[in-house]
C-alpha cells in the first residue's frame, strides 16, 4: 500500500515536470487587426500603477500602427533599469529579444548608444514633425549621442531647487521668508541652524553630500561652483578642475562640522515618504527633487516651505560661481534594437512624450515636468493662471527654463558616475585630500573614455 | 553513581541545555520576529527609533476626534502658535483640509500656503474654518486615518489637531497588509507558478544527481577522481559571465518566456548536491555493495533498489535544498521570464521595492507568505530526518 | 566561451575584439581589483570558520533527545529559508543605525551601536553576522550526518569511562568529517563568490568606502554597469584559479582529518 503511494507520487510529479516543461512562451496573441508591443517599465509602486494607468489611456485611444490598420494596444512589464540594475534589460537585448519600448534613465542614453542597444529615432522624429527646439535643450543634449537621436524624453526634473524650512528658522530667530542667496550665507544658516543633544542631532542645517548619493551631490554643487564635468570639444574629462576641487572641499568642511555617522542614519530616513528628515523638521535646508513635492503634500500639509534657486560662491575662499545653477535630470523613451515593431512603437513613444495628452499623464504619473517645453501643461503652468494655482511647480518650472546643465553626455557615464562617488567617499571618509581623489577619478575615467572611443573607431572602420 | 544522583544530575543538564537553546533560539529569531512583526504595521509605526523591545509589537495610534477614536499616525512638531484648521472651498485643493495660522485667514480667504511672496488678489481662495487651534506645545497636527469622509486613497488624507495627551498608543496588527499585498499584484497566482516549477525542479534534480553521485561514489573507474574534480571545478566560476552566452544559447532554442531554462538545469545535476551525496555514498560500506553484486544485480537496481532507499536522509537533503534554491532563485526568472503573468514569489516580492520607496509592511508580509510554505516543508521532512535510517545492521 | 571573451575586449553587445592578455595586465594594475579581492579574502576568512563552528556547535546541541526539540531545530532553521533579497532588505533595517532594532537592544544596555553598513569599519562585521544567522542550512547537514553515527560507539566509549568532550572529538567529529569537509569548501566557494547580499544591501554600489566591495560585486558591476565584458571575464577566470588552489589545498590538508568509512 504503501509502495504504491510512493509510486503514485514519483509518478505525479514526473507528470508534473513534463507539463512545466511544456508550458510554451507566447502568453498573448495579437488580435485581428492589432499588433501588440511590449513596454518595460522601471517603477514599482504608485508611480508604475499611474504609468499602467496612462498606458491603459493609450491603448484606450486606439492608435494605429502606421502602414496597416492594425490597433496598438501596450503589454507593460515591470523590470528595474535603474543605473545599477539594468540586467533584464541588457542580457534581453544582448540575446536578441528585447521589449519594443523601454526607459532609460537620461544619462544612460549615450552609452547604450553607444553600445548600439538602441534604435536610431532620427528619421521617425522628423517624419513626426518633432524638433528639437520643442524640448529643452539639455533634455535634447541626452537623448542625442554622436548627430543622432536615440530618445525622446520623458521627464525633465529641475536638480535643484533648494527647500527651506520656514518654521525652523523661526525657531532659530531667523528670517522665514529670506532664503540664503550665496553660499556664505549657506555656511552662516546651516550653523545657526544645528542642534545638537548628546548623541543625536535635533536637527541640521544642511548636508552638502547627501544630495540623493555622493555622485548627485558632487554633479550638484561643482556646477555651483562653476565647474565643469566634461570638455566636449576636446573629449576630456575635466572633473578636477579647479571650482570642481574647491565644491569638494566645500562638501568636506561641512564634515568637521558633524559626525558622520550619526547624520547617516538621519538620512536612511529619505525616501520612506512620512519619514523624510526634511518633512519631520529635522533637517532645515536639502536640494529636494520635484517628486519630493508629493510627498510633503501627502505627509506634511502643514508645513510650511519655501523654494529657492540654489545658492552660489560669492567670495575670496569659494571664488565665484555660476547664479541659479541647476541641472536636468529624468527618464527618456527609447526603442532597443532588435524590436520586432519599431513604426508601432514609436506612435507609443511619441504619443507619451510628444502629445499634449501623453505629457499630461507624465505629470499624473511622476510628478515632475514633461520635457517637451511647448507642450500644454507646461504652457498652462508657465501662465499667470498656473503661478497662482500651483506656486511651488511654478518655481521649479521657472528653475528648469533656466537650466543649462545635464550629466555628461559620454559612453561611460555609469563608470563616471561611481568614480565621482568614490572621489567624495574617499575625501569624505579617509581625508585623502580632494584634488587628489578627483585628479583619480579622472584618470581613470579619461581612460575608459579612450578606450571606449577607439572601440567606436574600430567599429566603424571595419 | 547512586540512582538519585544520576536522575538529579540529567534534570540539570537537561535543563541547562533547555536554557541554553532558548536564549540562543530566542537570539536567532530575533530578525524573525521583527519581520513578522514589521508585516503587521502601519508604514508610520514602521519608521519608529526602537527604544526598547516593544518596537518589535505592531501598534496603533488612537485619538478621540468628533467623539470617536481614530487612527492617527505622524504627528509634526508641536503647534505653538495660534492656527485654525481649514477647508478649501475652491481652488485646486478644494475640499481638503489644511492647517494656518491664525494670522493668515483673512476675511473667510487664505492666501494658497506653498507662497511666493505677496501676490494679487486672485492668489486668495475662500475656505471654511473647521476648528480653531489654540497655541499650545501639546497640540500636535496628525493624518487621520480613517474617518467618515476619508477621501479615496491615493489622494491627500485627513489631518486632524489632537494635543499629545489624548493619543493613546494601543496593540494594533495591520491584517491589511496582507490582504493587500495579496490582492496588488494577484499574488496567488504567483505561488502556483513558483510551486509548479520547484516540485518538477525538485523531482529532477534528485533524481539525476544521485544517479551522478552513484557513478562517482559506488562505481569505481578510471579516472573517476579527475572527472569529478573537474566537474567541482564548474561550480567555482562566477555564473554571472556565463550568464549572455547561456541566454542566447536559451534564445536559440526558442525556450525564453517559458520555464524551461529553469527546470531543465536540474537534469543535468548540480555539482554541489553531487558532492554532497558523493560524500554520503562514501559512507556507505563496500560490503553491502559487494553482496547486492554478487547476488546478481545490475547497477541500475543497485542505485533503485539499494543505495535510494539507504540515502534518505541524504536524498531529503538534496530535496530541501533544492527546494530552497529553485523557491527563492530570483535571478534565473528575472532574465528568462518576460510576461507578469509567469512570474515568480522571488519577482514579485522585487516588486515592492519601489525607486521612490519601499513599502515595508506589504514588503514583510509578502515575505512571510513566501517563507511559511518552507516553514511547513521542514516540518514535514523533519520526521524522516529523526527516525534517520541508519546504516543497516553491517559492524565495522 | 567565456575564457575567450577574456581575451577581448567586449562590451556585450558589439563584436569582441581580441587583446590578449591586456585584460589581464589591466587588473592587476587595478586597485579596485585588489581592494575587492582583500575584501573577499576577509571576509571569507572570518565568515566560513565562525559559520562551521556555530552551525556544528547547534547541531551537537540538537542532537540531544530532549523534549521540543523538533521546534528547536526549526527555529535555527527558519532564518536560512528567508529569500536571499527579503532577506537582504530585513538586515538593512535591523541594523539601520537610528531606526534598527539591533541597535536599539544595544542602547538599551548602554552601548552606542556603531553605524554598521554606513560605517565603512562597521559593514564586514556587519555581513559576517547576517551570513552567522543563516548558517540553519549548515547545521541540518550536520544533524543529518550525526542520525550516521551508530549509538553503539558512544556506548561503548560511555563504558571506557568517556566524557561528552572526548565522545564528541574522537567519535562525532572523525566520523562527520566528510560532511564538515564538504561544508567547508562549500563555505569557501560560496564565501569567495560572496555576491548576491552586497549587491542588495548597498544597492550595488559597494557601500560606504567600498567596504562592501567584493570580488564578484566588482565583477557583476564591470560586466553590466561597466560594459567591459572582457575585464569581467578575467575576473571571473583568476577566481577561478584561486577557488581552485584553495580547494585543493583544503583537500590535501584534510587527508589527515578525514575519515571515509566507506574506503
Amino acid at each position: 500500500m504503501v509502495r504504491l503511494a510512493k509510486y503514485l507520487i514519483i509518478a505525479a510529479c514526473a507528470a508534473l515536470s513534463v507539463y512545466v516543461l511544456s508550458i510554451g512562451p507566447i502568453d498573448e496573441t495579437p488580435a485581428e487587426n492589432e499588433v501588440l508591443i511590449s513596454v518595460w517599465y522601471p517603477w514599482a509602486g504608485e508611480a508604475g500603477e499611474r504609468l499602467r494607468e496612462a498606458i491603459g489611456a493609450f491603448n484606450q485611444a486606439g492608435v494605429i500602427e502606421p502602414g496597416t490598420s492594425n490597433r496598438i494596444r501596450v503589454i507593460a512589464l515591470y523590470a528595474r533599469n535603474d543605473i545599477s540594475t539594468n540586467q533584464k534589460l541588457f542580457i534581453a537585448i544582448a540575446g536578441g529579444s528585447p521589449p519594443d519600448v523601454t526607459f532609460v534613465d537620461g544619462p544612460q542614453v549615450a552609452e547604450w548608444a553607444h553600445r548600439r542597444a538602441l534604435s536610431d529615432l532620427t528619421e521617425m522624429i522628423r517624419r513626426a514633425g518633432i524638433r528639437q527646439e520643442d524640448y529643452y535643450p539639455p533634455c535634447w543634449r541626452q537623448t542625442v549621442y554622436r548627430g543622432r537621436v536615440y530618445a525622446l524624453t520623458f521627464c525633465a526634473d529641475p536638480n535643484f531647487g533648494l527647500f527651506w524650512n520656514k518654521d525652523a528658522f523661526r525657531r532659530a530667530g531667523l528670517d522665514p521668508e529670506r532664503p540664503p542667496r550665496t553660499i556664505a550665507e549657506l555656511d552662516a544658516l546651516a550653523e545657526r541652524l544645528t542642534v545638537r543633544s548628546g548623541d543625536f542631532y535635533d536637527s541640521i542645517g544642511l548636508v552638502p553630500w547627501g544630495v540623493y548619493g555622493s555622485a548627485n551631490s558632487m554633479y550638484t554643487w561643482g556646477w555651483v561652483f562653476g565647474g565643469q564635468f566634461y570638455d566636449d570639444r576636446a573629449d576630456r574629462i575635466t572633473c578636477d578642475d579647479p571650482h570642481i576641487v574647491r565644491a569638494l572641499q566645500w562638501i568636506k568642511s561641512y564634515d568637521r562640522r558633524y559626525d558622520k555617522e550619526r547624520i547617516a542614519a538621519l538620512q536612511s530616513g529619505f525616501g520612506s515618504g512620512e519619514r523624510n528628515p526634511f518633512i519631520l523638521g529635522k533637517l532645515a535646508m536639502h536640494p529636494t527633487v520635484i517628486s519630493g513635492l508629493r510627498e510633503i503634500r501627502r505627509y506634511a500639509p502643514g508645513l510650511q516651505f519655501g523654494i529657492a534657486p540654489l545658492p552660489y560662491p560669492d567670495d575670496e575662499i569659494w571664488g565665484t560661481g555660476e547664479i541659479n545653477s541647476s541641472w536636468v535630470g529624468g527618464w527618456c523613451l527609447a526603442i532597443p534594437t532588435g524590436s520586432r515593431h519599431p513604426e508601432a512603437a514609436f506612435e507609443f513613444v511619441r504619443w507619451l512624450c510628444a502629445t499634449d495628452e501623453g505629457t499630461e499623464w507624465v505629470v499624473r504619473a511622476t510628478g515632475s515636468f514633461p520635457g517637451m517645453r511647448t507642450c500644454r501643461y507646461l504652457r498652462w503652468l508657465a501662465s499667470d493662471q498656473g503661478a497662482a494655482e500651483d506656486p511651488a511647480r511654478n518655481k521649479l518650472l521657472q528653475i528648469l527654463e533656466a537650466c543649462k546643465h545635464q550629466r555628461p553626455v559620454i559612453p561611460v557615464q555609469a563608470y563616471y558616475l561611481d568614480q565621482l562617488r568614490r572621489a567624495v567617499d574617499e575625501c569624505l571618509y579617509k581625508d585623502v585630500p580632494a584634488s587628489r581623489a578627483l585628479a583619480s577619478a579622472r584618470v581613470n575615467t579619461q581612460a575608459a573614455l579612450d578606450r571606449a572611443r577607439a572601440q567606436a573607431r574600430r567599429r566603424s572602420t571595419r | 553513581m547512586s540512582a538519585r544522583g544520576s536522575a538529579r544530575q540529567r534534570f540539570a543538564r537537561s535543563t541547562l541545555s533547555h536554557a541554553l537553546l532558548i536564549a540562543m533560539s530566542c537570539l536567532f529569531l530575533l530578525p524573525f520576529a521583527w519581520l513578522v512583526g514589521t508585516s503587521l504595521k502601519a508604514d508610520d509605526d514602521v519608521m519608529e527609533v526602537p527604544t526598547d523591545l516593544k518596537v518589535l509589537i505592531p501598534k496603533g495610534r488612537f485619538a478621540p476626534i468628533d467623539g470617536r477614536p481614530q487612527r492617527v499616525s505622524v504627528g509634526q512638531h508641536p503647534i505653538d502658535y495660534p492656527a485654525k484648521i481649514i477647508r478649501w472651498d475652491e481652488g485646486p485643493d478644494q475640499g481638503q483640509i489644511a492647517l494656518i495660522r491664525a494670522s493668515e485667514i483673512a476675511d473667510g480667504k487664505v492666501k494658497k500656503w506653498l507662497d511666493r511672496p505677496s501676490g494679487p488678489e486672485a492668489d486668495m481662495f475662500p475656505v471654511t474654518v473647521v476648528k480653531d487651534v489654540l497655541a499650545s506645545a501639546d497640540s500636535r497636527w496628525w493624518r487621520v486615518e480613517q474617518h467618515p469622509d476619508a477621501l479615496a486613497t491615493g489622494q491627500q488624507p485627513l489631518w486632524d489637531c489632537v494635543p499629545d495627551s489624548n493619543v493613546a498608543v494601543r496593540f494594533w496588527p495591520r491584517w491589511r497588509n496582507y490582504v493587500d499585498g495579496l490582492a496588488k499584484y494577484s499574488f496567488a497566482r504567483f505561488y502556483r507558478t513558483t510551486t509548479l516549477i520547484t516540485i518538477a525542479f525538485v523531482f529532477l534534480m534528485v533524481l539525476s544527481c544521485s544517479f551522478t553521485a552513484y557513478g562517482f561514489g559506488i562505481l569505481e573507474w578510471p579516472g573517476r577522481n579527475l572527472v569529478f574534480f573537474i566537474m567541482l571545478c564548474t561550480m567555482m566560476l562566477p555564473g554571472h559571465v556565463t550568464l549572455i552566452p547561456v541566454f542566447i544559447l536559451f534564445k536559440h532554442l526558442g525556450w525564453i518566456n517559458t520555464f524551461r531554462p529553469l527546470v531543465v538545469p536540474a537534469l543535468f545535476g548540480s555539482a554541489f548536491f553531487v558532492f554532497l551525496l558523493r560524500q554520503f555514498y562514501l559512507t556507505i560500506p563496500r560490503s553491502l555493495i559487494d553482496a547486492a553484486r554478487i547476488d546478481g544485480c545490475g547497477e541500475l537496481r543497485i542505485w533503485w533498489q539499494l543505495i535510494l532507499p539507504l540515502s534518505k536522509p541524504a536524498l531529503m537533503t538534496v530535496g530541501l535544498f533544492s527546494f530552497l534554491h529553485a523557491w527563492n532563485d530570483f535571478l534565473g526568472p528575472l532574465v528568462y521570464l518576460t510576461s507578469e503573468k509567469k512570474y515568480t514569489l522571488s519577482l514579485g516580492l522585487a516588486m515592492f521595492q519601489g525607486e521612490y520607496g519601499t513599502e515595508y509592511g506589504m514588503l514583510m508580509a509578502m515575505t512571510v507568505l513566501t517563507v511559511v510554505p518552507i516553514l511547513v516543508l521542514f516540518f514535514v521532512a523533519q520526521k524522516t530526518f529523526i527516525q534517520g535510517v541508519k546504516l543497516s545492521g553491517m559492524k565495522e | 566561451m567565456s575564457f575567450h571573451y577574456s581575451l577581448t575586449e567586449f562590451d556585450g553587445t558589439a563584436k569582441p575584439v581580441f587583446v590578449g592578455v591586456d585584460k589581464y595586465r589591466q587588473l592587476l594594475a587595478d586597485e579596485l581589483f585588489w581592494l575587492s579581492l582583500r575584501n573577499t579574502a576577509v571576509y571569507t576568512v572570518f565568515a566560513v570558520p565562525l559559520g562551521v563552528l556555530v552551525a556544528l556547535a547547534l547541531a551537537l546541541l540538537l542532537n540531544m533527545k530532549l523534549r521540543g526539540m523538533s521546534l528547536y531545530r526549526a527555529m535555527f532553521f527558519v532564518p536560512s529559508v528567508v529569500p536571499v533579497v527579503a532577506a537582504s532588505v530585513l538586515w538593512v533595517w535591523f541594523l539601520n543605525p537610528q531606526y534598527g532594532i539591533f541597535n536599539g537592544l544595544l542602547r538599551l544596555v548602554g552601548v552606542a551601536g556603531p553605524g554598521w553598513l554606513s560605517s565603512p569599519a562597521w559593514t564586514k562585521p556587519a555581513l559576517v553576522l547576517m551570513s552567522l544567522w543563516s548558517v540553519g542550512g549548515t547545521m541540518v547537514l550536520y544533524l543529518a550526518s550525526l542520525q550516521d553515527v551508530p549509538e553503539q560507539l558512544y556506548e561503548a566509549a560511555e563504558i571506557d569511562g568517556a566524557g561528552p568532550w572526548r565522545k564528541t572529538i574522537h567519535i562525532t567529529l572523525p566520523i562527520i568529517s566528510p560532511v564538515i569537509l564538504f561544508t567547508v569548501i562549500m563555505g569557501l566557494i560560496g564565501g569567495f563568490q560572496y555576491f548576491t547580499q552586497a549587491y542588495v544591501m548597498t544597492g550595488g554600489t559597494g557601500g560606504a568606502a567600498d567596504a562592501a566591495l567584493f570580488y564578484c560585486l566588482y565583477l557583476f558591476q564591470k560586466a553590466f554597469n561597466f560594459q567591459d565584458m572582457g575585464g569581467a571575464s578575467a575576473m571571473a577566470w583568476m577566481l577561478f584559479v584561486v577557488i581552485l588552489v584553495i580547494t585543493l589545498l583544503t583537500f590535501r590538508v584534510s587527508r589527515q582529518f578525514v575519515h571515509y568509512e566507506g574506503k
